[in-house]
């Protein structure tokens, strides 16, 4: 490689390493994300501003350095659901709100369930969101309409958990969907159902699917 | 003259948000334009990126988002964490029904506002920084808009290679005295205004805006807006209806839908007020044991707060079983004069200052807050920003809401999305906003205030 190649190699790694940092755990300030990934403090300061000002990187209450908006849209736009990127953080919140449940948008890819932006719910405790799940089957296109998943955590002691998804699309072969993971048990099922459909309404209006 | 990044780090971020929504590919000689590098030293950086999965090749000369890019959808979309930084575990508990009865129980509500997703064009708008931008401000008569400003400033302050000037001006709650500011800003020159309307209803301050806006000046209103939003490329605000809603419904459950109740507003005729108000009174109607006896406006101030209570004490032949406020900030005044009186504290409604979350706890009085968040006012720069650089923009622009509650005090409805023993800052002032962002900081950015804002 080159100077220059190396430099540039140098800086995407660094951009890299900084965001999955971020992303695994928001450090307090840039100095201890720079001790975190063996950076000079000075270069993760300059790093952190301009990351902040892109809107890569934000700034908590108490200064801790989280992911930016932009962070999500960027991912959005890389799956091809970039006409949701304005439409994600409403409907997730007002999902979670009306539920209950922690919300999310994602893409059924074979028999993966891979989990995009999610709003965090109540029944989460002990719980952590994975990336993907497995999925017994891929759902029929006809039934993900809005069907109930059975979802197993990644590793071989991944747990089971359910989830309940609408297809995004009119052509739900599509495999873009919103959904909730479900508390356990079914008696918010008609509530959940009812949001669900509703959200998927705003969805396809949103993003020209509609009937 | 076009500005061009100038470190690898903010070179590699213009790439990545080159793209469109649709990850269109790009020509990578288009990429590099926007860099205005060396096309060698730009092939060598894009060549890393390709490497490294932050784009994939498509067809020849042609790039699009990649797989390292994908992986960045994942993520929540609100940080849900205590003042510790460590992962809030909410407790599930059981919800206790209502023990009254409520006229028509609803399905879920996902109160959504078509504006949200309504995408405003500024291609027009579009002109090459620095930027002159005026910010119009209502007033700065409480705690919750002077932290509003400081999130500005906290935003402008990282923005500022980009920004020549923000010019301020606090209209003290008086209309008349906003449209004579906004005739003077503009005249001395702005590429933007930044508004937040004294109030919703002035004709005049309306007809100034849509006059502006007719003659080309961007609008871009935080927080309060004019009725007619035909002036606006983009309101930045939280759900004013949401904040009624909810805190209603938790009252009136909270006192099994018998009560009776005295309604405290902000500032009458502002459009928060306006909302939050019309929103919690269409809740009580649903109950009919709930008995609403006063419906009184404050200044948004814990004195007004307290002044009013103390006046509708002094009427009533009891105190209520409930005061609903639309803000902590007159809240903490109504609680501190029930303390102060030595009288049993009723259930509170209101949040934002932290002052509300103390008294609260520590006289152990059953309150529910939804922090309208002051760190809108960074959001509205940013908003202002995106509409000078040509980019679209929504109509409506929504910053989530918590539901903040003490331990013990949800409902059959209404759950703690934040318990309040976890959310109040105890070391800190009684006058602080919790919903400032990163500008409650005193020395925002880093340890060794190197980036502190100008107060």
């Amino acid at each position: 490689m080159t100077t220059s190649g190396a430099t540039y190699g140098n800086a995407v790694l660094l951009f890299r390493k900084g965001l999955e940092a971020v992303r695994a755990e928001p450090p307090k300030s840039a100095r201890a994300l720079a001790r975190r990934i063996g950076a000079k403090p000075t270069s993760m300061q300059r790093y952190v501003d301009a990351l902040e000002v892109e809107g890569f990187l934000a700034r908590g209450n108490d200064g801790q350095i989280v992911p930016g908006h932009a962070t999500r849209q960027l991912g959005l736009a890389a799956r091809g659901l970039g006409p949701l990127t304005v439409a994600a953080e409403p409907i997730l919140t007002r999902l979670r709100q009306a539920t209950g449940c922690t919300a999310f948008l994602a893409e059924i890819e074979e028999r993966r369930l891979l989990i995009g932006p999610y709003s965090i719910g109540r029944p989460i405790r002990a719980h952590t969101i994975f990336s993907h799940y497995d999925l017994d089957h891929r759902p029929d296109a006809e039934t993900v309409e809005c069907h109930t998943l059975r979802l197993a955590e990644p590793g071989p002691e991944g747990r089971r958990r359910m989830a309940s998804v609408v297809a995004l699309s009119s052509d739900p072969a599509s495999g873009q969907v919103a959904g909730v993971f479900l508390p356990g048990h079914g008696e918010r099922m008609p509530a959940v159902t009812e949001a669900l459909l509703s959200a998927r309404d705003i969805v396809r209006d949103a993003i020209g699917h509609g009937p | 003259m076009a500005t061009y990044p100038r470190t690898n780090i903010q070179r590699i971020a213009a790439i990545l948000k080159g793209f469109d929504a649709a990850n269109r590919p790009r020509a990578t000689q288009r990429v590099l334009g926007d860099l205005g590098i060396a096309r060698s030293t730009g092939f060598a950086l894009l060549r890393a990126m390709v490497k490294d999965g932050w784009l994939e090749r498509i067809d020849h000369g042609h790039v699009r988002l990649g797989p390292s890019a994908r992986a960045l959808a994942f993520g929540p979309i609100e940080a849900q964490q205590d003042r510790q930084g460590s992962a809030v575990a909410v407790a599930v508990t059981p919800g206790t029904p209502a023990g009254g009865t409520r006229a028509e129980p609803k399905g879920p509500d996902l109160e959504w506002d078509p504006a949200l997703i309504d995408m405003a064009d500024t291609a027009g708008f579009r002109i090459p920084p620095p930027w002159r931008i005026g910010f119009s401000n209502a007033s700065q008569s409480n705690a919750w808009r002077k932290a509003m400003v400081r999130s500005i400033k906290y935003a402008r302050h990282l923005r500022r290679g980009e920004i020549a000037s923000l010019d301020i001006r606090d209209a003290q709650d008086d209309p008349e005295r906003q449209c004579r500011q906004i005739d003077a800003m503009v005249k001395r020159g702005i590429d933007l205004l930044m508004v937040s309307t004294s109030s919703a209803t002035h004709r005049r301050l309306s007809d100034l805006l849509n006059a502006l806006a007719k003659d080309g000046l961007p609008v871009v209103a935080v927080d309060r807006r004019p009725n007619d939003r035909a002036s606006l490329v983009s309101f930045v605000t939280a759900s004013d209806r949401r904040i009624g809603r909810t805190s209603a419904v938790w009252l009136a459950e909270h006192l099994k839908g018998q009560g009776r109740v005295w309604l405290l507003s902000g500032i009458e005729g502002t459009s928060p007020a306006i909302r939050r108000q019309q929103a919690a009174l269409a809740v009580f109607s649903e109950f009919p044991g709930i008995r609403i006896e006063n419906v009184r406006y404050t200044r948004w101030t814990p004195e007004s707060g307290a002044a009013v209570i103390a006046h509708l004490l002094s009427e009533a032949s009891a105190p209520p079983d409930g005061v609903w406020c639309d803000s902590g900030l007159q809240g903490a005044g109504s609680v501190r004069h029930f303390v102060d009186r030595g009288l049993k504290v009723p259930a509170h409604t209101g949040g934002e200052l932290n002052a509300m979350y103390k008294l609260c706890l520590h006289h152990r009085v059953p309150m529910v807050a939804l922090d309208y968040p002051a760190s809108m006012g960074a959001r509205a720069l940013e908003t202002a920003l995106n509409v000078l650089m040509g980019r679209d923009v929504p109509r409506r622009v929504e910053i989530p809401l918590q539901v903040v509650l003490p331990r013990g005090c949800e409902t059959h409805s209404v759950k703690a999305d934040a318990w309040a023993e976890c959310h109040v800052a105890w070391d800190t002032d009684g006058d602080t906003i919790l919903s400032a962002g990163p500008a409650l900081r005193t020395g925002p950015g880093t340890s060794n205030n190197r980036r502190k804002v100008p107060a």
